[in-house]
């Protein structure tokens, strides 16, 4: 089941989590709908829901994929109003970035060789699963 | 009318360049995250056209990186000046060569800010592990 943020009375309904790291990448996650507009720079926006919401399917999806070796990720809010995930393992890095539209794309990096691209609107499971198995597998 | 965008050629492949550091990108590790470079018309500052205290003044708490013109154009990015809100005349925007006035591209924010290095300086402050949540 997913975590959903309403945009109507922004609240959540709440929903059991398996992962260790699961419930508290939610709580970060959840938290940026709280920020100011000028949480950054002069003309920032803060993350809109669609990108929350994004961000909120995108946890639950890597956490369903119980790779234990990989921990919480790292949640930064965009000055566009996007959400970037971000996870780190040996060398290797993958960012999650749910634009504000609610689409996301990707940026694998791995000893300073970058490959990005763009990941679609709807979270994907062969995507996810060979972007986080390409993570889970650094030396 | 639409700003020109236009690479300040005067500048040198060696000027150092300062970018604030809004908290909440600083990883727990202190490492910062590409969302700290990636926006469109990446704001920064030539030190050696401005001083330590005035761009500390500028953004209170906020630690800075540093790196030079060249890691940003070797990043496919030019180098515009283009004053800040107050006018400051040693503020820069970094935008994209081939598509200047849209966000960096997530690999151009990566180049640039596995380059950067942190400012250590007794007027600026230290980075520091991210806020607590809420």
């Amino acid at each position: 089941m997913t975590r959903v943020l309403s945009s109507e009375t922004g609240t959540m309904t709440q929903l059991l989590q398996g992962s260790t790291w699961e419930a508290e990448a939610y709580q970060h996650a959840l938290a940026l709908k709280d920020l100011p507009d000028t949480w950054d720079r002069p003309g920032s926006r803060k993350p809109t829901i669609p990108a929350i919401n994004a961000a909120l399917k995108y946890i639950e999806g890597v956490a369903e994929l119980e790779l234990f070796v990989l921990g919480a990720p790292f949640i930064a809010p965009m000055s566009d109003g996007g959400v970037q995930l971000e996870w780190e393992r040996g060398q290797r890095q993958l960012e999650i970035e749910l634009l504000p539209d609610g689409s996301a794309r990707f940026l694998a990096s791995d000893a300073g060789e970058i490959t990005e691209g763009e990941l679609g609107p709807m979270l994907s499971p062969p995507d996810v699963k060979s972007l986080f198995g390409w993570l889970a597998a650094a030396p | 009318m639409p700003p020109d965008y236009l690479d300040d050629g005067e500048l040198a492949a060696d000027a150092v360049l300062w970018r604030s550091i809004n908290p909440r990108h600083i990883k727990p590790d202190l490492t910062v995250s590409s969302a700290a470079y990636s926006t469109a018309g990446l704001s920064v500052y030539v030190l050696a056209e401005s001083s330590v205290k005035a761009l500390a003044a500028k953004f209170p708490g906020w630690p800075f990186q540093s790196f030079t013109s060249q890691v940003a154009r070797d990043a496919g990015c030019i180098i515009c000046k283009i004053p800040d809100d107050d006018g400051e005349t040693s503020h820069r925007e970094i935008h994209r060569a081939g598509n200047p006035g849209t966000r960096l591209s997530k690999t151009e924010s990566v180049k640039i800010r596995d380059a950067a290095m942190w400012v250590y300086h007794d007027d600026v402050p230290r980075p520091a592990p991210p806020p607590p949540i809420g």
